[in-house]
């Protein structure tokens, strides 16, 4: 099924009526260069918008440059400031444990409430429907709601929690909890993608195998481990990357509830270089983090997508 | 029965959780101030005042950033359909660069958005887009790009290349058939992605914020941020300003659903 | 609307929703604006004093404007915003021709946002807001212009009309405002704090009764570090015990602190160690008063002690205050949470006064902070270097800060930075007491300030707005226990050399 640059690339027999010949359209009927011809926009575009800040990135990473003053070449200063900044590790790892929790819990969750919902039910389109509204719904005026919501003096989940007999939490304001809120909401606002991604994947998921499953007696579970899961993998392991990426860029939720604290307990590293490059405005030791965390990104995400591209070739 | 009833107190559950925070902002733009701190928390019970909408409509002067947003959501969701549909479809239908490319894309949207605007800012100056509609129109399309190219390229995987193959055979020159056949199959991908890409584009707060300077391109959800003041959130006015935010959005999200539950699989499972 | 659902949703359903939005905003737009309900009232308050002092500077006063461009004005958001769009800006307008635009923008942002706009020249804003902070770094960058020269090139009262215009103004705050004796802004919302209290409690019969035998001293309102501390333990009570005579409803702390992880609680940590006697770092002068550099001071004795005072306050505040900033420890005090608030900001008195609405029998008073050194400062405007506009600007800011200007922010629940307004007949009356009822103390207060506030690094130095923040995440780890005390000074030192000596004006001198 795959598509391959070794079709033919000019039809033969029957011409075609009418059909113009100068060199733009030679090239458009050629399947080499029209490949290419397609990319030239997109090039275009990376090269002005992201080739550009990414050599600027690099090479302002190499240099003392703290506006309003001009830049000066200082080779690895920035480098080695940034590898033995204590702050920027512990947003780092503050950032991997947002990421790792908020991922796993998003997909775990989404993947349970899309198959508690893959079945017919009265008003099931819309019951859907409003479960994807935490995701339209501007994350930074939602997190100010979450804000109101998690206060101990006057928040409504303090008040539920008093209701059922629990005690009073600092959402907050107990740094051993303020990480697991902020990704309580990143939860609350990105589970409906993964929900919809699954359930989309669940849809399409061919009949006769499960039919197959059901006859032969075999349990729930069994069905779900042996049946299910290979089939949705690739999409779990797709909406896995992306939502991953989108959490190493989080920032709009603490922005709205934390703001990093208590102490640094929720300092991520968007927060740190935000810091860095928009309150100090050292752009080199701001430009040496991004640059560093955006290496460490793509080892990461390369490793998932390998994961990715042998499971599709694998189903 | 009892399965059932199982089913509906989940049911319940979902859609309370999912949609709380949004009611309970709905309720805080109701409430008259001294209602907005109250303990116990007051749910239903009040008498509800409309004032904190013309209070926040004015003081934060939602006219203009409503449509400010609007335009750029627009803009900026154009643009990224002509790059990376092209684009999309080169990689899909011929493996073009063997997925290094496409992965190369996929990467620019790590890089931590404090970095980029900075870079942004200063060539920004340079040709006059600060403080322009057009200025966040490039940011957006820039971080959309990513996203829609990726999404795009699993949708296109699915398309059968026999079926642009034989309309070769008959002698179809390429723009015809991209017009003919091609095109009316992308119509829900290109759905998907642009629902996707006005959401984001509508929703983002740090470009916005960075690269505008007055209500002249400032977009709504950044106007947000003003009703943090020196005496602490006006929750009356925030909620109030908070929902005329993403009102449209919400409405927007029916159409959305309809889509993404069409499909939104990435290419990644057999039909 | 389900039917809708089910079937899909359609183009028409997707026109409908957005007409009936649109009308509904558009409805708003036009019916639903009423005029902020107390512009009027202060108007004609402002009038009426405007026109019974005729020899201060007012609107009448200014003079034909030649430059006519539109100026853009960043302001606090909030209720001086909207006033000055409601008021002020119409009057300002007819009588100059001049439009101003004004850019809201919270105190999160203020820094950030101008810096940028300033370090990339965009001239994007004409008059800016400053925080006393920052006035030295942006003055010695060139950012501001000072306020004599451009008197001199459009005020025809020239630099001589300048300084006597400034001579209501406080002086300490004027000294922030000033760099290399040039004054770059003039200050309109004095931030200068006070300890804010429950009189009520701090002076009920059977409270200090009970305080002097459990201490062995008399209550009264702290004077000391020690005073506090035993006076927040004293307070700090479950619900159902006695507070004041009456069975407390919910627990009772002794102090509101702002320990959440902004900027402020660096100026809880500052108020208690400058009231030590110690300082993070000292400016030096030469003989002929010359700036020689700075003494970094931390970790001394001094500034130890004083960390471990705030970690013992924090026993007796509530524990949301791990995540408070000012309004939010304002607002405890005003929700009767708590006893006291040690370090609050002066110019939220209409919050913590609050309490005496809301509980009826409560009593807000001010006083001193303890250790007598409050933390001062004082937000100020002045003129972009780079201004589209500078004669509009110019002419804004003096509008803004005239007697007329000060008068309405005070009306509003302000803090203003003119004695002349501070110490108006009018504002002293029981009727103004909720809203301007601490004016008197802050007075004293500020006034306590003229000197000294030369002497600190905090407000000569000009890579202090960077400083500052590394403070406050200093002081926001020792209050989270994530550093030891010492580890986290000396942290620090090394970050006040490092930020001043990338940035800043002077040099480190080793102590």
């Amino acid at each position: 099924m795959q598509a391959r640059s070794s079709y033919p690339s000019v039809a033969p027999g029957a011409a075609a009526p009418a059909r113009p010949r100068g060199r733009l359209s030679r090239m458009i009927e050629n399947d080499a260069t029209f490949k290419w011809l397609l990319l030239v926009p997109a090039l275009l575009f990376m090269l002005a918008l992201v080739v550009y800040p990414t050599v600027f990135a690099v090479v302002t990473s190499f240099q003392k440059y703290i506006l309003p003053r001009p830049a000066s070449f200082v080779g690895l200063d920035n480098w080695r400031w940034v590898l033995n900044d204590v702050s920027f590790w512990s947003a780092f790892a503050t950032t991997l444990k947002f990421v790792v929790i908020a991922v796993v819990i998003e997909i775990v969750l989404g993947t349970l409430i899309a198959l508690f919902l893959n079945r017919e039910f009265r008003g099931q389109t819309f019951i859907r429907g409003l479960c994807i509204l935490p995701l339209v719904a501007a994350p930074f005026a939602t997190s100010l709601a979450w804000r109101h919501l998690y206060n101990s003096d006057y928040g409504v989940i303090n008040y539920l929690f008093q209701l059922v007999g629990l005690p009073r939490v600092e959402f907050l304001a107990d740094s051993s909890i303020a990480l697991f809120s902020v990704i309580a909401i990143d939860v609350w606002q990105w589970t409906p993608l993964v929900i919809f991604v699954v359930f989309a994947a669940l849809r399409g998921l061919p009949k006769e195998p499960f039919e197959a499953a059901k006859i032969d007696g075999a349990s729930a579970w069994f069905t779900f481990r042996r049946l299910t899961l290979p089939m949705i993998k690739p999409v779990l392991l797709i909406v896995a990357m992306l939502r991953m990426v989108e959490a190493f860029r989080v920032y709009d939720i603490l922005y709205g509830t934390t703001r990093g604290g208590p102490g640094t307990s929720t300092e991520t590293i968007n927060w740190l270089i935000f810091r860095e490059g928009f309150q100090y405005f050292d752009l080199g030791r701001a430009t040496a983090m991004s640059v560093l965390v955006l290496l460490i990104v793509l080892v990461l995400t390369n490793l998932l997508f390998q994961q990715l591209i042998k499971a599709i070739r694998e189903s | 029965m009892a399965r059932s009833l199982l089913f509906w107190f989940g049911i319940v559950l979902l859609v309370g959780a999912c949609l709380f925070p949004i009611l309970w902002m709905l309720n805080l733009s109701l409430k008259p101030n001294e209602l907005a701190q109250a303990w116990p928390p007051v749910f239903f019970f009040f008498e509800p005042t409309f004032e904190h909408y013309p209070t926040a409509w004015r003081s934060a002067n939602l006219g203009p950033l409503l449509l400010n947003s609007v335009i750029v959501a627009i803009g900026s969701t154009i643009l990224v359909l002509l790059v990376s549909v092209p684009a999309a479809y080169s990689f899909a239908r011929y493996e073009t660069s063997r997925g290094h490319l496409l992965f190369m894309i996929l990467s620019t949207r790590m890089m931590p958005a404090a970095a980029i605007v900075v870079p942004y800012y200063l060539i920004f100056r340079q040709f006059g887009l600060l403080n322009t509609h057009m200025g966040v129109i490039l940011a957006h399309a820039f971080f959309n790009f990513s996203f829609c190219t990726f999404v795009l390229y699993g949708f296109f995987k699915e398309i059968d290349p026999n079926i642009e193959y034989s309309a070769m055979i008959d002698g179809y020159s390429r723009p015809e058939i991209f017009r003919r056949i091609i095109f009316p199959l992308l119509k829900p991908p290109i759905a998907v992605v642009t629902s996707f890409s006005l959401m984001f584009s509508w929703n983002e707060f740090l470009f916005a914020f960075v690269l505008t300077r007055t209500d002249a391109s400032r977009t709504v959800t950044a106007g947000i941020e003003q009703f943090w003041t020196m005496t602490g959130i006006q929750w009356g006015p925030m909620s109030a300003a908070a929902l005329i935010a993403i009102a449209p959005m919400l409405v927007f999200s029916i159409y959305l659903q309809k889509y993404i539950v069409r499909g939104l699989t990435f290419g990644a499972v057999k039909r | 609307m389900t039917g809708t659902f089910r079937r899909g949703f359609t183009r028409r359903d997707a026109w409908r929703t957005s007409a009936a939005y649109a009308t509904g905003l558009s409805a708003v737009a036009t019916f639903g604006l009423p005029a902020f309900a107390q512009s009027g009232d202060a108007d004609k308050i402002v009038a009426e004093r405007v026109a019974a002092n005729p020899d201060k500077f007012s609107l009448a006063q200014i003079p034909e404007v030649s430059n006519k461009d539109k100026i853009t004005v960043v302001v606090e958001s909030g209720f001086w915003s909207d006033y000055l769009k409601t008021a002020m800006i119409p009057k300002f307008t007819e009588k100059t021709g001049v439009e101003v635009e004004v850019v809201g923008m919270s105190t999160n942002v203020m820094y950030a946002k101008q810096q940028v706009e300033l370090l990339g020249d965009t001239g994007g804003y004409d008059v800016l807001s400053m925080e006393a902070a920052y006035v030295p770094e942006w003055a010695a960058n060139g950012f501001v212009k000072p306020l004599f020269e451009l008197a001199t090139e459009y005020d025809s009262a020239g630099v001589d009309g300048m300084a006597e215009y400034l001579k209501p103004f406080y002086a300490g705050l004027m000294t922030m405002m000033t760099y290399e004796k040039q004054p770059y802004s003039i200050p309109y919302n004095n931030y200068t704090q006070g300890l804010h209290y429950r009189a009520d409690l701090l002076e009920h019969p059977d409270e200090r009764r009970a305080f002097a035998e459990k201490f062995g001293y008399p209550l009264d309102v702290p004077m000391t570090f020690a005073q506090l501390i035993d006076v927040a333990a004293f307070f700090t009570r479950k619900a159902g015990e006695q507070a004041g005579g009456k069975p407390l409803e919910k627990d009772l702390f002794g102090v509101a602190l702002m320990a959440g992880r902004n900027e402020q609680i660096n100026d809880e940590f500052s108020a208690i160690i400058w009231g030590m006697g110690g300082d993070w770092f000292r400016t030096i002068y030469d003989v002929k008063g010359a700036l020689e550099g700075f003494e970094v001071t931390i970790p001394d004795r001094i500034s130890v002690t004083a960390a471990q005072t705030y970690m013992e306050l924090l026993k007796s505040a509530p524990p949301a205050a791990m995540s408070w900033d000012f309004p939010e420890a304002a607002n405890a005090m005003a929700e009767g949470q708590v006893a006291m608030v040690p370090f609050m900001y002066n110019n939220l008195w209409p919050v913590t006064s609050s309490v005496e609405t809301k509980f009826p029998g409560t009593h807000a008073k001010v006083a001193t902070v303890p250790g007598g050194r409050p933390y001062t400062g004082a937000y100020g405007i002045g003129v972009a270097h780079n201004a589209n506009n500078p004669e509009g600007a110019y002419w804004f800011v003096k509008y803004l800060t005239s007697y007329e200007g000060q008068m309405a922010y005070a009306l509003g629940g302000g803090n203003p930075c003119r004695r002349d307004v501070v110490l108006d007949p009018f504002f002293q009356t029981p009727e103004r007491r909720l809203t301007n009822g601490a004016y008197a103390q802050n007075d004293a207060d500020t006034m306590a300030w003229t000197y000294d506030v030369a002497k600190k690094g905090h407000f000569t130095s000009t890579a202090m707005g960077k400083i500052y923040s590394e403070l406050a995440i200093t002081c926001a780890k020792i209050a989270n226990k994530e550093l030891e005390i010492e580890p986290a000074y000396t942290e620090l030192a090394a970050k006040i050399v490092d930020i001043q000596g990338r940035s800043g004006n002077g040099k480190i001198l080793e102590g």
